[in-house]
């Protein structure tokens, strides 16, 4: 008996350590992916809980299996401005690098407890790799570089097993969709359709005609039977490339990216979040890069990007006191997750082809 | 007597197993088991026939009648729960927006045959709030205030010619409000 779980011993710490390997990220990119973390929760997920305080109690159905399901009722106003405004404040906290493990630890914990009042009206959303997102900044270096008050380093033991663990639930979180996917969809049986059982009701239903989504009647039915295949071993595999090596693994987190993007063309369904949730791995190499350009237009991006940034920080401070929406970025246009998950998509190609020499090189 | 902690990668691995499979499997064996918070993404596996001419899809409405002109009118749902995000509306049609002082929450497991009840309690003057707040939504879409409709619809959509053929109503409860 021992020795089965000596030898099971042997086998887990080899797939840890591929695991490990996989999740490696740059400690100083990391620094930049937490500045450009708490803009996007600023300006795409900001904290907006207080209109909770205005719906009426009868209407509070929180999911059974969850803490909120121990009370009875919506919180107070008042607690929900207050959380909102610590859920702000300790964003723009990460953006700046004060006090950033407490900061993105604070922020996290808040996002995982009002989310649970959020999805108090008979559904769960799934938003949860977010709060996920920043639990995970919260225990590496992100906030040692690149910040006003720098936190002190911990072991970078510590800074793995965090992004290992943050991987496994992007795999995971990913094989949970797939499965389901797996049973039904690989039917190997052109006179069935997944997708189009999302599509029809979407397009002709929920009037979601944007887009490429006029252009699927053309498409064969083959071809879109193997399309559903793709997808359901896009979502299973992930379990798989993370144990291979680093490169497949960002491999498939950019095939996620391309996903996310075909599924907003096609049907209009964004999962705009996901873009800074990859982007942890994908766009930590960014502090490898050496950039040739000339300091005058660094300086000027940089200005930009401050501009910017402050501009947003103000706005949400505005709302939290207000207690209104004063500008929703996400549901400006239908164009912004494009030109989100474009970016994403962009930058990504960069990184992982172009500059993988360069990569390899500093490595 | 010094223990040694021999098995960290296997310990690692049961406490993953446990954080991430046990919610999933609990959604796996009935979506009201869903625990929150848990790394679950959405799954959306339903599939449908293509060589089938007529597909039929559920819907509900939400219904009103017309302060003015006294005609039923389509209420917009999104106005009707805000601030609520309107997608949660038709999970709120099962339990009557609300407007009940007992709720009921069931969920049952058709394999194991086991069927568990839970009911939520409100006062007299929790569902009186909840009425008011939906007659304001009603006043703010110019309808009467003291009832709507939720319309469970069959919707007919022709495949070959790529349109919704036609729907009939299936089930329509008035909700009234006072």
């Amino acid at each position: 008996m021992r020795r089965l779980f000596d030898y099971i011993e042997q086998i887990l710490a080899g797939v840890f350590q591929k695991i490990d390997s996989s999740c490696n990220c740059d400690p100083s990119g990391l620094a930049y992916v937490r500045i450009l973390s708490g803009i996007f929760f600023l300006a795409v997920y900001p904290p907006r809980w207080q209109w909770i305080g205005e719906i009426p109690d009868s209407l509070f159905h929180p999911p059974i299996l969850s803490l909120a399901n121990l009370i009875s009722r919506f919180p107070s106003t008042s607690f929900l401005f207050t959380t909102e405004l610590l859920a702000t404040l300790s964003l723009f906290f990460v953006t700046l690098g004060y006090r950033t493990r407490i900061s993105a630890l604070l922020a996290a914990l808040l996002y995982i407890l009002n989310l649970n009042f959020v999805y108090s009206f008979g559904k769960i959303d799934h938003s949860i790799m977010l709060p996920v997102t920043l639990l995970c900044l919260a225990f590496t270096n992100a906030g040692h570089t690149l910040a006003l008050r720098k936190d002190r380093f911990i072991d970078p033991k510590i800074e793995r097993l965090s992004l290992s663990f943050f991987g496994v639930c992007i795999a995971f979180g990913m094989f949970s969709a797939g499965f389901a996917k797996f049973i039904w969809w690989l039917d190997f049986d052109l006179t069935s359709s997944g997708f189009l059982s999302w599509y029809y009701p979407n397009y002709y239903m929920y009037c979601k005609q944007d887009l490429l989504a006029s252009w699927i009647p053309a498409i064969p039915q083959a071809s879109i039977e193997i399309a559903e295949y793709m997808v359901v071993f896009l979502e299973i595999s992930g379990m798989i490339w993370i144990v291979v090596s680093e490169r497949t693994w960002k491999y498939w987190l950019f095939g996620l990216c391309i996903f996310h993007l075909a599924t907003h063309l096609t049907l209009n369904i964004a999962f705009t979040g996901h873009v800074i949730v990859y982007g942890i791995f994908l766009l930590s190499p960014i502090g490898r890069v050496k950039l040739s350009w000339r300091k005058r237009t660094k300086q000027m991006l940089l200005y930009v990007f401050g501009g910017v940034s402050l501009g947003v920080i103000l706005l949400r401070l505005c709302e939290v006191f207000v207690g209104k929406v004063l500008l929703d970025f996400q549901g400006i246009s239908i164009y912004g997750p494009l030109l989100l998950w474009g970016t994403m998509i962009s930058v990504s190609f960069v990184l992982l082809f172009r500059h993988q020499n360069t990569l390899k090189a500093v490595k | 007597m010094r223990t040694e902690f021999v098995y960290p990668n296997l310990i690692k691995f049961l406490l993953l197993s446990f954080i991430l499979v046990v919610p999933f499997l609990l959604r796996f064996i009935n979506t009201k088991l869903e625990v929150y918070p848990a790394v679950l993404f959405p799954s959306g596996a339903s599939i449908i026939s293509t060589e089938d001419s007529l597909l039929i899809f559920d819907k509900f409405e939400l219904l009103g009648i017309d302060s003015i002109s006294g005609t039923r009118k389509k209420l917009d749902p999104e106005k009707f729960v805000h601030p609520i995000p309107k997608h949660y509306w038709t999970r709120m049609v099962p339990y009557r927006f609300g407007l009940d002082s007992v709720q009921q929450r069931e969920i049952s497991i058709r394999r194991l045959q086991i069927k568990v009840q839970d009911s939520l309690f409100f006062s007299a003057a929790q569902v009186e709030q909840t009425q008011i707040w939906f007659q304001t939504k009603l006043q703010e879409q110019a309808c009467l205030d003291s009832f709507f409709y939720i319309t469970s619809l069959q919707v007919f959509f022709n495949q070959s010619e790529k349109k919704i053929d036609s729907s009939i109503v299936v089930n329509e409860t008035i909700v009234r409000l006072y």
